[in-house]
């Protein structure tokens, strides 16, 4: 985010959701207004970048060939051939995440996955995913997941608590880690920014010292570019990871 | 035998043409069809010598394609995450993160349940201290399961 720079540094401003236009009298939010971006972006790059099916594809084409690959490999190396058959939902979570992080790097945008009830949104969703298709798979054999195995006894039940809150924990920390780095890196960009702002403001001898909070912003834009493609990856893999409990539960 | 070879490099061809969109395409189909599009199996016909010298080629082909096609892969996701700037910093930074939110996703969980049962049986303190230190255990747990998993969950 670049720096609006008032003076003052309102580095959490970035992220109110408030209406950004009114369709029939109804209110549609900044994040509504994203997320319908972001849907529109995937599906350009996927429909028409597939309409063609040139040998030689286009730039688009192999934007959606090399997308589909790169998750289709994540799929099959972490939850196996099995899983491809939850392939469309991966990639599906992989790309809104991805445009989503990618979209809200651009100055002036809102991002959509700084808010933590959406990623936890999509964090549940995967995680009720595993569930249902965890007993529709295995029966009570799921349950399987939650009992080490090669335990005494007399510790099984205290293990078994923790393995059962290490289960809960995974949709919390899965949501926790994308929106935590997504607001964490967009306040530091816009602190930066606003050190630009600030010292070239200030008329004093001060001003010749802006161009290095200037740099850290560009050093710090690669770095979140790093991070925006880096997260929907983590969140693509652990969700394979997660999904593959469910198709092969037990230690 | 040859012209088994055509007909299926025709197919092949077709094929290609049908689902290239989504790369499913082998890297001896792809040799395959260079041949049918340069128009030279026309000519393989003519000896034995040139159908040795053809199968040899086309072996040496689609060997270091597939060669080729697993190392781009490998390359392609390391080059992703490093060609930006302190892509390492970044890595690293990621990992962190990640164990971060597993420790404090435990302890929040933890805290949670203690605080309701707390709630619901009115034995104020107990079930909170209790879940406090299951939820840092289960924290702890979380990480380890996540750095000594396969080496695939290791990276990240």
């Amino acid at each position: 985010m670049a720096a609006e720079g008032e003076g003052a540094i309102d580095p959490i401003h970035q992220f109110v959701i408030a209406p950004f236009f009114h369709v029939g009298g109804l209110p549609v939010s900044n994040s509504a207004t994203f997320m319908i971006v972001i849907l529109i972006v995937a599906s350009f790059i996927m429909i028409v970048g597939t309409a063609q099916k040139a040998l030689v594809p286009s730039r688009l084409q192999s934007l959606g060939e090399v997308a589909y690959e790169f998750v289709a490999d994540t799929v099959r190396s972490s939850a196996g051939q099995e899983g491809m058959k939850f392939f469309p939902l991966v990639f599906s979570l992989f790309m809104f995440v991805l445009i989503a992080n990618l979209i809200g790097l651009i100055p002036y945008t809102f991002t959509v996955t700084s808010h933590i009830i959406i990623t936890f949104a999509l964090a549940a969703l995967v995680i009720s995913t595993v569930i249902l298709y965890g007993f529709y798979k295995n029966g009570v054999h799921f349950l399987n997941l939650f009992v080490p195995s090669g335990v005494s006894p007399v510790l099984l039940p205290l293990l078994v608590l923790i393995e059962v809150i290490s289960f809960v924990s995974r949709p919390i920390s899965l949501s926790v880690r994308l929106f935590a780095n997504m607001l964490a890196g967009h306040i530091t960009l816009k602190v930066f920014g606003g050190f630009v702002a600030m010292l070239l403001a200030s008329g004093t001898w001060a001003v010749i010292l802006a161009p290095l909070p200037f740099a850290m912003t560009v050093a710090l834009t690669a770095l979140e570019l790093l991070v925006a493609f880096l997260q929907a990856y983590v969140f693509a893999i652990l969700t394979c990871v997660y999904l593959n409990d469910a198709i092969h539960p037990g230690h | 035998m040859l012209r088994a070879l055509e007909r299926a490099s025709l197919a092949s061809a077709r094929l290609i043409k049908i689902r290239f969109c989504f790369l499913e395409a082998k890297g001896v189909n792809a040799a395959l069809l260079v041949f049918t599009e340069s128009g030279q199996m026309k000519e393989v016909d003519h000896g034995n010598g040139e159908d040795r010298d053809l199968h040899e080629r086309l072996e040496r082909l689609s060997g270091a394609i597939e060669k080729k096609r697993s190392e781009s892969a490998e390359n392609a996701r390391k080059t992703a995450e490093q060609s930006a700037v302190g892509g390492e910093t970044g890595k690293a930074m990621a990992l962190g993160f990640r164990m971060l939110a597993e420790l404090i996703a435990g302890v929040l969980v933890g805290t949670v349940i203690g605080w309701q049962l707390d709630e619901w049986s009115g034995l104020s303190p107990l079930f909170l201290i209790v879940f406090l230190v299951l939820g840092v255990a289960a924290g702890f747990w979380n990480i380890v399961k996540a750095s000594s998993g396969s080496v695939r969950r290791k990276n990240f």
